[in-house]
């Protein structure tokens, strides 16, 4: 098969599926999707490699839902799956080579993380309820287990920038929690906040580590300050972004604009700015083009 | 599904802003460091890529000067 029709069958098969998940690497030049699609009763799923020009370069079909796929370095990747599962992809030329897979938890990966201060540790939480950390080059049992993170679904789970011992979650019960990963799983909770809403995605801002953007199913993004800790003034502003539950929140990589993009249920994806303790939009992306299929 | 990277079109400036949309849930989105990426060193230039329960992947090229002019 000539790498033209490759590309066009490859890019077919994406054409029939949920995309659930995207990230890009470091050098902005390599793009991995984690799809889904629903074939009679059977969820079907799988990765795929794009360059920036939107060439599919590698498709592995992984027979069950993709629902979060991120990079960890460029040449390993990080996949959740429906069924519980994490596995460690590795990148080569001409394959995306499953290495190691993590039977990790009881209900669909909400979230997986890479690490940032530790090659080859990452987070993984769960619809079960529970918290993982795991060093996939060493161990195929958790580092670190929080089986009780939070009462019903994780959410999401991010890694403090700043700091390599904290972990934030999110998820069903309207809290925010942050982990110490020093301590042990009983006592490593060190912070609560009751966002009083169901949580549905956390990250770090990247003008101010120590804040929090935590999105919410009714479609609200909340801030919160880390050095406030367990108190209701620790949110410092709210603001209904959306209509629908907020998906992902991603903050500028320049630190310094202070901006952040959402994305929802409702369709749309919405540039914002922190300033101070006020959300302000930049821009809605609402309006409609036709998509070729 | 779209998958074609916009900004690379002839007929447009590489630096103009795209409004897209989706048709169903957005259920994800990333957003490219300009500073690590070979093509775009200009900091006031923000790249997005957004994917859909529609079955599209979107990239949207966004210049700063126009949001805050």
């Amino acid at each position: 098969m000539s790498n033209d029709a490759q590309n066009s069958a490859r890019k077919l098969y994406l054409s029939k599926n949920h995309i659930d998940s995207i990230d890009v690497d470091a050098s902005g030049k390599s793009i991995i999707v984690g799809t889904s699609s629903l074939e009679g009763n059977t969820w079907d799923g799988g990765i795929a490699l794009l360059d920036n020009q939107g060439n599919v370069e590698l498709l592995e079909n992984c027979r069950v839902g993709i629902s979060m796929v991120r990079f960890a370095g460029s040449k390993i990747a990080l996949v959740a799956k429906d069924d519980g599962c994490v596995a460690i992809y590795a990148i080569t030329i001409d394959k995306l080579d499953e290495v190691q897979v993590f039977h990790a938890h009881d209900d669909l990966v909400s979230c997986v993380v890479d690490n940032p201060h530790h090659d080859s540790q990452f987070a993984s939480c769960s619809w079960d309820g529970s918290i993982h950390l795991w060093d996939w080059k060493s161990k195929s049992k958790p580092v670190s287990s929080y089986s009780r993170a939070h009462q019903g679904h994780v959410n999401s789970v991010v890694y403090s920038p700043h700091d390599p011992n904290c972990l934030v979650s999110v998820g069903w019960d309207g809290y925010a929690r942050l982990w110490d990963t020093r301590q042990s799983p009983t006592t490593g909770c060190s912070s609560i906040v009751n966002m009083n809403q169901i949580s549905s995605c956390v990250t770090f801002e990247s003008k101010d580590k120590n804040i929090l953007l935590i999105g919410s199913d009714a479609g609200d993004v909340s801030v919160l300050d880390l050095r406030v800790g367990n108190s209701s003034s620790a949110v410092l502003c709210s603001s209904r972004v959306h209509k629908g539950r907020v998906r992902r929140i991603v903050s500028s990589p320049d630190a310094e604009s202070g901006l952040f993009v959402s994305a929802s249920d409702d369709t749309t994806y919405t540039m914002c700015r922190r300033s101070s303790e006020r959300i302000e939009e930049i821009k809605r992306f609402v309006l409609p083009i036709f998509l070729s299929s | 599904m779209n998958l074609s990277v916009t900004s690379a079109q002839q007929n447009f400036n590489r630096f103009f802003i795209r409004f897209t949309d989706h048709t169903d849930y957005v259920t994800d989105i990333a957003w490219v460091n300009n500073s690590s990426d070979g093509q775009v060193t200009d900091k006031e230039i923000i790249r997005l890529y957004s994917v859909s329960t529609d079955k599209s992947m979107i990239e949207n090229t966004v210049h700063l000067d126009k949001l805050f002019p």
